[in-house]
């Protein structure tokens, strides 16, 4: 599993269009909250992959049946993307928590996203694994905090885009050892 | 409930949702890691499965229904050439008898060798398979490392001219004899890899007797045309040809067979031949240990053939052995280590123990033996014996 296809298959889970869409519509206040959101799902992804060992243990999958999974949970998510509208801004907590509900869960932390960060831990390393799920995470935070409006033919762009990618984690995990 | 509460409840829901998608795909896996006492030990069981269950003639038990108690008919030359080999390979691994009751299995094998116009061939009526000749070769060749005994040699030498002729100019192996006229026809998934092991080790034992030649014929043919050119789906994890490349890493020029760079044994489509069967082989072996029992059986089937998961122990286990000559830095080493462990679990778990044998009518032609669906046959034998042979030196003390 490449640092290329860990990257851009994150990019995909967490889909960047439909966070800027369910972001708050004030400019200070989306900053705040991009910022929490970041924050959050980082930490969350960082906690996933140094675990990762451990939890594929307790699981008893394997780290190339990992790449299946993850794989699948990125087709999934994609798919939704295609046929689900994106999500509105509301209802949400107050102000800048706006990053915790529904900024940070569930719009960027996907199971996807979740699967992917312990697939690429137990695979890369905790530290690659940050390194690029973090990364995407940026972007997708760079998009959410400039005012790029989160249609719906932008979600289903990085929807399709997450079928591929999804289907080519599954592949890998599937030709690996 | 709150609207934020309910947007919370959703994104649950869809965790859960998302989650069981997944767990449809990918079951957890049930391996374990066996000590080389405990493999030897099933090893050593599955021989004195061999010994309770050759008839005089010096046929085995072919097919046996314990829940029936009784043997259900049928032959087989190839698997009766296989199964000798297994034998002469545990003698070799140190059990000792194995080569006893192989020798025993060499009758059955003596009252079918049939001249043709191509040469001596081993099987009956119209046509041999090149795979019974093959495997033939490679059990005698076995036997003669084994014990020492040479007195075969002769036979060894002309049924390794009949593979020479069954290897076509392209390199690729005609599967079936017509005992006849001499001529070869059709294709066969293992026995491209069954004769280029055959010649490999006829190289290794008679090394002027140019048995390489057709032998480097049909390993190009093997590692750069025969699944474009025959198409086999599914894919085959060949455990032949995995036999074939430990062989041929053994020989004097291993390190420069005078082919074309990308050819040469740690050339880059020789790499790429290994890494496709080592995920082939890998995929199984995850796929197999999915198979829990339970909700498993419809997700994931009843358990592979007994014969099946032991190939894929031999391919593992012969290319571990080759990756110990020819390091290949792209392979992950800590993967192929725990389908390395996870199939010899899967051998040693599912075998009949002795104590598990006594409930049925005739412990003998169940204890050492693996079962599906209550029938065994004996290439379920012979091929867990190979694989737990190959496997016991890389299982912890």
């Amino acid at each position: 599993m490449s640092s290329t296809l860990i990257a851009l298959a994150a990019v995909c889970a967490a889909n960047p269009f439909r966070v800027a869409a369910c972001a708050p519509t004030s400019t200070d206040i989306r900053r705040q909250a991009v910022a929490v959101a970041t924050a959050l799902s980082v930490a969350a992804v960082g906690l996933l992959a140094v675990l990762s060992e451990a939890i594929l243990d307790w699981l008893n999958v394997s780290g190339s049946s990992s790449r299946i999974a993850a794989g699948a949970a990125v087709l999934v998510v994609g798919t939704r993307d295609l046929f689900i509208q994106p999500p509105s801004p509301e209802p949400a907590l107050q102000g800048w928590r706006a990053g915790i509900v529904p900024m940070g869960f569930p719009v960027i932390l996907t199971p996807a996203l979740a699967i992917l960060a312990i697939s690429a831990g137990s695979e890369r390393g905790a530290g690659t694994a940050v390194g690029m799920i973090g990364a995407a995470i940026l972007v997708v935070a760079v998009i959410a905090v400039g005012n790029i409006r989160g249609t719906y033919w932008r979600t289903a762009t990085v929807g399709s885009a997450g079928v591929v990618f999804g289907t080519l984690l599954l592949l890998n995990g599937v030709t690996a050892i | 409930m709150s609207p934020v509460s309910t947007r919370v409840v959703r994104g649950v829901l869809a965790w859960i949702l998302v989650l069981g998608v997944v767990a449809l795909v990918v079951h957890p896996e049930g391996c374990g890691q066996p000590s080389s006492g405990e493999v030897n030990e099933a090893a050593v069981a599955t021989v004195a499965w061999f010994g309770a269950n050759i008839n005089d003639d010096g046929t085995f038990v072919y097919r046996y229904d314990r829940a029936e108690n009784r043997p259900l008919g049928g032959y087989n030359d190839v698997r009766h050439a296989g199964v000798l080999l297994s034998l002469y390979q545990a003698e070799s691994a140190g059990i000792e008898g194995a080569a006893e009751i192989a020798d025993r299995g060499l009758a059955y094998v003596d009252e079918r060798l049939l001249n043709t116009p191509i040469g001596l061939v081993f099987g009956r009526g119209a046509s041999a398979r090149s795979g019974s000749v093959g495997l033939l070769v490679a059990a005698l060749d076995e036997r003669r490392w084994a014990t020492g005994a040479d007195d075969r040699d002769p036979l060894l030498l002309a049924l390794g001219r009949t593979l020479t002729g069954v290897v076509n100019a392209d390199g690729s192996v005609g599967a079936s004899i017509n005992t006849a006229t001499g001529s070869t026809s059709g294709r066969s998934p293992f026995f491209t890899g069954e004769v280029l092991w055959a010649l490999a080790r006829l190289h290794l034992t008679f090394p002027d007797e140019n048995f390489d030649e057709p032998a480097l014929r049909v390993y190009r043919y093997l590692i750069e045309d025969r699944d474009r050119v025959e198409s086999p789906w599914p894919p085959v994890s060949d455990h032949w040809g995995a036999y074939a490349l430990e062989t041929m890493s053994r020989w004097p020029n291993a390190d420069d067979l005078q082919l074309e760079p990308d050819l040469e044994l740690d050339g880059p489509a020789t790499r790429q031949w290994l890494a496709r069967q080592l995920g082939l082989f890998g995929l199984q072996v995850r796929y197999e240990s999915q198979r829990q029992g339970g909700i498993t059986r419809l997700t994931r089937g009843t358990v592979a053939l007994p014969a099946g998961v032991g190939t894929l122990g031999e391919g593992i286990g012969n290319y571990l052995r080759f990756l110990d000559r020819f390091e290949v830095t792209d392979i992950d080493v800590d993967a192929l280590n725990e389908r390395t462990n996870c199939v010899a679990h899967l051998l040693t778990n599912r075998q009949v123990s002795a104590a598990q044998a006594q409930q049925y009518a005739e412990p003998l032609r169940v204890q050492g033996a693996w079962f599906r669906n209550d029938i065994t046959q004996m290439d379920d034998q012979q091929h867990a014996l190979s694989a737990l042979l190959l496997l016991e030196d890389w299982m912890p003390q």
